[in-house]
């Protein structure tokens, strides 16, 4: 069909002048500058909002909890986290309750676009951390004392964290390595869809510091779906699944094992060793991570002696 | 292509070959995989603790795709079928809001507190999805004998509003459950065919053998329904029947497949018309053409989810479209775009 000139004149071209002149008009109504003053980041916040709950633990950690004007939903470690006034999760961030607690710097963990592009828009100081490794909480630790002015005590917690994990390799140094699938996450109902830890997850870094062998370490996403061809032929001696801060009773408990028996052939469900583990902070890069290597490394190797 | 009706000796060349296309996809298939298994060893036993490549070969890749089969051939004769009744092209097997209400009953079930279990093969999750999904049959059904007269576009109507309250529901659960249901739930939406054994596979057959025969059944009528429902009716097709016979075996039979595999798209809305563009418009045709082909389209896309990343996995409602949509681009442009 050739395309009708008419049809050019007077449907098209209107409706885009249409649209056009409206883009213009609304993008000129948006408010491009801030009423609020542009501000740098004072020398020492002291109203911080964050949306990290691992770096609102390591605030809390470096006894600077009083400076946390906010905190989102997920924060919920230590008992005096839930005191703070909540802003809301990743998906429904409370804007006008940011806005409310006025504060001086904003802590997102990694990508977060809709409060980055808030901050931005209001000139609130943004710092991103990216706490989701060893090295990255080393950072965020560093980061929060630098801000909060406690280098020292951020130096000192990691060096006690250092030790903690120190404390755990050298308890498992030696011992044979346990072959362990990690399962992070499925279909509520059975086997299906099951997702791993690829090799650059903190839960997979942890698992080798304790003494395991992630059978999935080779991939590189962090949390990728694993095929059950490979886990067969993978074939791990251990099953961790990973249900942190879930409550489960007996019974539920017995049930998540026994979906496992449809993968039967696993020697791991051979010999009855599909594990769950639901202690909250296994999966939160935090200041908690010497507790979590001491998990997993008294859940693989029951007879080593921790200190 | 002009031709409606088929000599029966083309009719049998033409089915012939989608039907030995079907056949080759469900025999070659489970010979690839994202591990390799050796054929000797597999036939040297069946699933035997010691025989990891038969365990892989008959209760892995085998249950799968047969059920990639089924489900894409339901899917594809549900759309072919509605797409006919409706005389809409863009009709596709969930658009009478089968789909929307098995999503929400499965996104009850997930995050509900207590609603979640499991009895051998049956789980709730895809109790409640089919639950939904033959609700909405139900309602349909139920519409139309009330009002005999009541015209197709309502009912289309009816089907796309349906779907919106149920995604408005599930939008509303969504928003009030904790990121780990989230994230099942997501996954869910996408679609899969990773099934274990051939014990899931029994509920669902039983509800979709019964809807897909139901529906190859209404082939004749639905050649006369094509040229128009008066005339259909000269002809002595009672229009009503055949229609209620098509929501109903459509309902059961994408109401089967969406509990297992969720909603996975695009088979049913392209695939049908594939087939017209390759061998014209003869429902006797048509219908069972668009089942192999279907069938063989949804197997090669489950092939390809489950090889190309391997060892992990993509979600097979992702692939088709990707896969597909393209091909059917080609074909929809490749004489012009001025059938139909």
């Amino acid at each position: 069909m050739r395309p009708d000139i008419k049809y050019i004149f007077f449907k098209a071209l209107p409706l885009a002048a249409f649209f056009l002149s409206a883009f213009l008009l609304l993008s000129a109504a948006r408010p491009v500058r801030s009423p609020r003053p542009a501000s740098a980041a004072p020398a020492l916040p002291r109203r911080i909002v964050c949306f990290s709950p691992a770096a609102a633990e390591v605030f809390f950690a470096l006894s600077a909890g009083e400076r946390l004007a906010g905190v989102s939903d997920y924060c919920v470690y230590p008992e005096a986290v839930k005191k703070i006034p909540r802003v809301g999760g990743f998906y429904n961030p409370n804007f006008e309750r940011l806005l409310a607690l006025s504060p001086d710097l904003v802590i997102v963990q990694g990508q977060h676009e809709k409060v980055a592009d808030f901050c931005r828009s209001r000139k609130i100081p943004l710092i991103h951390v990216q706490m989701d490794s060893l090295a990255g909480i080393r950072d965020g630790i560093f980061e929060i004392g630098r801000i909060t002015g406690k280098a020292a005590a951020a130096k000192a917690l990691w060096d006690g964290i250092q030790r903690d994990l120190d404390a755990v390799r050298a308890a498992v140094a030696g011992l044979p390595r346990t072959r362990v699938f990690l399962c992070v996450g499925r279909s509520p109902d059975g086997l299906n869809s099951i997702n791993t830890a690829g090799g650059k997850s903190f839960v997979s870094e942890l698992l080798t510091l304790a003494g395991g062998e992630n059978i999935f370490a080779d991939l590189t996403l962090p949390y990728p779906e694993a095929g059950k061809e490979s886990l067969l032929t993978r074939a791990p001696e251990v099953i961790l699944e990973l249900r942190p801060g879930e409550n489960l009773s007996a019974s539920r408990r017995a049930r998540i094992i026994a979906d496992w028996d449809e993968m039967g052939a696993l020697p791991a469900v051979r010999n009855h060793r599909v594990l769950i583990l639901t202690d909250e902070f296994l999966m939160l890069p935090g200041p908690r991570v010497g507790q979590a290597a001491r998990v997993l490394a008294r859940t693989l190797h029951p007879e080593v002696k921790l200190p | 292509m002009s031709r409606a009706m088929l000599s029966p000796r083309a009719y049998l060349a033409h089915l012939s070959i989608y039907a030995a296309a079907a056949a080759a996809a469900v025999l070659l298939a489970p010979l690839f995989g994202s591990e390799t298994v050796s054929l000797p060893r597999v036939l040297s036993g069946f699933s035997a603790l010691d025989n990891m490549d038969a365990e892989i070969f008959f209760r892995f890749r085998l249950p799968r795709v047969i059920l990639a089969f089924v489900a894409g051939g339901a899917l594809s004769l549900s759309g072919a079928s509605l797409q006919v009744v409706l005389k809409n092209p863009l009709a596709e097997p969930f658009v009478l809001g089968i789909a929307g209400a098995g999503a929400l009953g499965a996104a009850c079930a997930m995050s509900i507190p207590g609603l979640l279990w499991r009895m051998g093969p049956f789980t709730t999750v895809g109790f409640f999805s089919l639950a939904g999904s033959l609700a909405v049959t139900g309602l349909i059904l139920r519409l139309l004998s009330r009002r005999a007269a009541l015209s197709m576009s309502t009912v289309l109507l009816a089907g796309v509003t349906i779907n919106f309250l149920c995604g408005a529901a599930i939008l509303l659960v969504r928003y009030l459950v904790s990121p780990q249901v989230l994230v099942a739930m997501d996954r869910w939406m996408m679609g899969g065919l990773d099934v274990v054994g051939f014990g899931d596979l029994l509920p669902v057959l039983l509800l979709l053998l019964p809807g897909v025969a139901l529906l190859l059944l209404q082939s004749r009528s639905l050649n006369q329904l094509a040229f128009g429902e008066a005339l259909a009716f000269g002809h002595g097709v009672d229009v009503v029947s055949v229609r209620r016979m098509v929501f109903l075996g459509t309902g059961l039979a994408a109401a089967a497949v969406v509990s297992v595999a969720g909603p996975i798209g695009f088979v049913g809305l392209i695939v049908p018309h594939v087939v017209r563009r390759l061998s014209g418009v003869d429902q006797r045709l048509v219908l069972p053409a668009s089942f192999f082909a279907g069938g063989a389209f949804l197997i090669f896309c489950d092939l390809i989810a489950r090889t190309v990343v391997a060892p992990t996995e993509m979600p097979v409602g992702i692939v088709t479209a990707v896969a597909g949509g393209p091909v059917f681009l080609r074909i929809l442009f490749k004489n012009g775009g001025t059938h139909d």
